[in-house]
């Protein structure tokens, strides 16, 4: 790898003290630790439930419109500038560009994180900005591209679709013109269990084969939704599972959606009350100081 | 609300380019103040315009009145605003904004601490790995602290490799960090020679309203004190490591450095926690390294000269800000209940 120059360098055949750790669990192991008999989870959900969500937008005073998610102890923070001119472009686009950043930062993983984006930051990012493009009404900003920026301050499973949502959130924070609002949810399979809303151990059991050979199916699925269209704007899976698997996962997926919907809605509209509240107030002031002056 | 601008040499003046675009000019160039819209063109007809004020990006003020009067009137209040001794967002020239701080909220970091100082948010993780000792220090562990002033905090960043002062304020926090002896590297040294722990602190700014530093140094200190470290056996003979994550030591700290910044104004006025805007505005900048009563460091990047009366200002400042964030952070550590 390149020495970067322009940070602090630890040493370089440093490595995570959990590769040390007693570990003798095998995947029938990790599979009973995670699922009880009656078919719950280690957080005591259902397989089919999902984690509780807060959402916020506004956290950042520098940008446009921002947002922050927590599911649990997924942490995601989003932000979305002006647009501006996009750099290094000599032809005229008709649509606007979207440019999306997706991070995670260094310490929010298991394993520390080099600051560098590595190949599967670079993949996320790129699924960010197909889940996003089909919503923005593209055209109303020709030649222009708007930023968006989304780091995984923690990670503990399905930080792709909290950070779907909330740079979803983020834009319409922006007053980015939208069709729709864009939410996201996170699929794991192992075998014949489905796990929605995987936590960060449910995915690493969910990218191993199951070990008895009846079923191959593993993976994980996320798929970005537009409610109001019915329409899904971005579907990425890896694993092998089989067609019928698929299909009955989307529909899932899209239940899932359809309950995050609201939650969001719900977080704008109580920022847009904010703002208008505030606003109020404001002008209320600005007529008694406006006697004063003239 | 109309004056967001502050401390401006009373020598500016105002540009009108066409009607639309207002302009100040002050001591550091032109600076716009806001949007000027007219409904006829500018200077057919002095009376009776609508005029619009966008007074930053998410508040619009409509307001009837002559145009030439408003602007005058904006100039009273550019004029006036220092005057008052009030600064933009409300306070007085001396006060600082509201601290609060969050610690040991990232269970994936080994330590953790979260900074809002007003608008500005800093967020510390301290990452532990495992690494043999370097050969020229074999008793020693590595601290390796890096600054992340990602795009995602302020418009003025862009993707790519850090910033210029992303490096320097990492630089800083290294110096500070290494000269304050807040940790003492041979406690990170397990078996010398062999094996000693590395400990990355990344600060990642998460919302750039100024006073960067002050925030980094505080949310390291803070997550430098949250830091439990598990516990590891080490056999020389078998080179064989065992860590166990029930028994956790937790990392000493010795003594906890607070920084405060200051901003200079036309080489004589000296304001304390500057936000974004007065950073950009400002002649210079110091930031003062406080330990516990002694001064550990002052940064000071150019920018205006200081007087030495207006340094012994800054210290005294900086000295009862220091007591007064180390109380904060007890409180926030205690908090955590351990």
């Amino acid at each position: 790898m390149p020495v970067d120059s322009r940070r602090l360098q630890g040493p370089e055949n440093a490595n995570s003290y959990t590769l040390y750790l007693p570990n003798s669990n095998t995947c029938r192991g990790l599979l009973n630790d995670l699922i009880t008999n009656d078919k719950k989870r280690k957080d005591g959900r259902g397989l089919s439930d999902h984690r509780r969500i807060y959402m916020k937008t506004g956290v950042v005073s520098q940008a446009k419109g921002s947002a922050y998610i927590e599911q649990n102890n997924t942490k995601v923070i989003c932000s979305v500038f002006d647009p501006r001119e996009i750099p290094r472009k000599s032809d005229y686009s008709v649509n606007g560009e979207l440019y999306c950043e997706f991070k995670f930062a260094p310490f929010s993983c298991i394993k520390w994180r080099s600051h560098q984006p590595d190949a599967f930051e670079k993949e996320c990012s790129l699924i960010l900005r197909r889940s996003l493009e089909p919503a923005v009404c593209r055209h109303e900003f020709p030649n222009f591209q708007v930023d968006v920026y989304a780091l995984v301050l923690e990670n503990d499973g399905s930080a792709l679709a909290a950070a779907i949502t909330c740079a979803g959130l983020a834009l319409a924070d922006a007053s980015v013109p939208m069709y729709d609002l864009v939410v996201a949810a996170t699929l794991g399979i192992h075998g014949d269990n489905k796990f929605l809303d995987p936590s960060a151990e449910e995915e690493s059991l969910c990218n191993i084969s199951p070990p008895d050979g009846r079923s191959h199916n593993h993976g994980i699925i996320t798929a970005a939704f537009s409610p109001a269209h019915q329409q899904m704007s971005d579907f990425a899976q890896s694993g092998v599972m089989d067609i019928e698997c698929v299909t009955s996962s989307i529909e899932v997926l899209r239940e899932a959606c359809e309950i995050i919907y609201p939650l969001s809605q719900q977080c704008l509209l109580k920022s847009v009350t904010k703002v208008f509240k505030k606003k109020q107030t404001e002008t209320k002031l600005d007529i008694s100081s406006d006697k004063i002056e003239y | 609300m109309r004056s967001r601008n502050n401390v401006l040499k009373p020598n500016f003046r105002i540009y009108a380019k066409t009607g639309i675009l207002c302009l100040i000019y002050g001591q550091h160039g032109f600076r716009q103040i806001g949007y000027v819209v007219l409904m006829e063109p500018f200077g057919v007809a002095w009376k009776d315009h609508v005029i619009f004020l966008f007074n930053s990006h998410k508040s619009v003020h409509k307001r009837e009145c002559n145009p030439f009067i408003t602007l005058l009137i904006l100039l009273q209040n550019f004029s006036s605003a220092p005057a008052q001794g009030v600064r933009p967002d409300g306070r007085s020239l001396q006060k600082f904004r509201p601290v609060s701080i969050n610690v040991g909220s990232i269970k994936t970091a080994e330590g953790s601490a979260i900074v809002k100082i007003g608008n500005t948010v800093v967020v510390c993780g301290i990452k532990a790995e495992l690494a043999a000792p370097k050969a020229e220090e074999p008793n020693r562990g590595y601290l390796v602290p890096n600054v992340e002033l990602p795009p995602l905090c302020s418009p003025k960043f862009r993707p790519g490799p850090p910033s210029d002062q992303a490096q320097v304020s990492s630089n800083f926090i290294a110096e500070t960090l290494a000269h304050s002896g807040c940790v003492d590297l041979t406690d990170l040294c397990i078996v010398p020679e062999h094996l000693a722990w590395v400990l990355h602190c990344d600060l990642i700014c998460l919302d750039h309203d100024g006073s960067l530093l002050d925030a980094c140094v505080i949310a390291l200190v803070a997550a430098l004190r949250t830091v439990k470290l598990p516990h590891v056996s080490y056999d020389v003979n078998t080179e064989a490591t065992v860590v166990s994550t029930e028994k956790r030591n937790k990392l000493q700290v010795y003594n906890t450095p607070v920084a405060t910044t200051y901003a200079i104004f036309d080489d004589e006025i000296l304001l304390p926690d500057p936000t974004n805007e007065e950073e950009t505005l400002s002649s210079g900048a110091v930031t003062v390294v406080i330990q516990g009563d002694m001064l550990c460091s002052v940064h000071k990047p150019g920018g205006s000269p200081l007087t030495e009366s207006q340094l012994q200002e800054c210290v005294s400042g900086a000295l009862k800000r220091a007591e007064y964030i180390n109380k904060l952070v007890n409180t926030a550590i205690k908090s955590l209940g351990t």
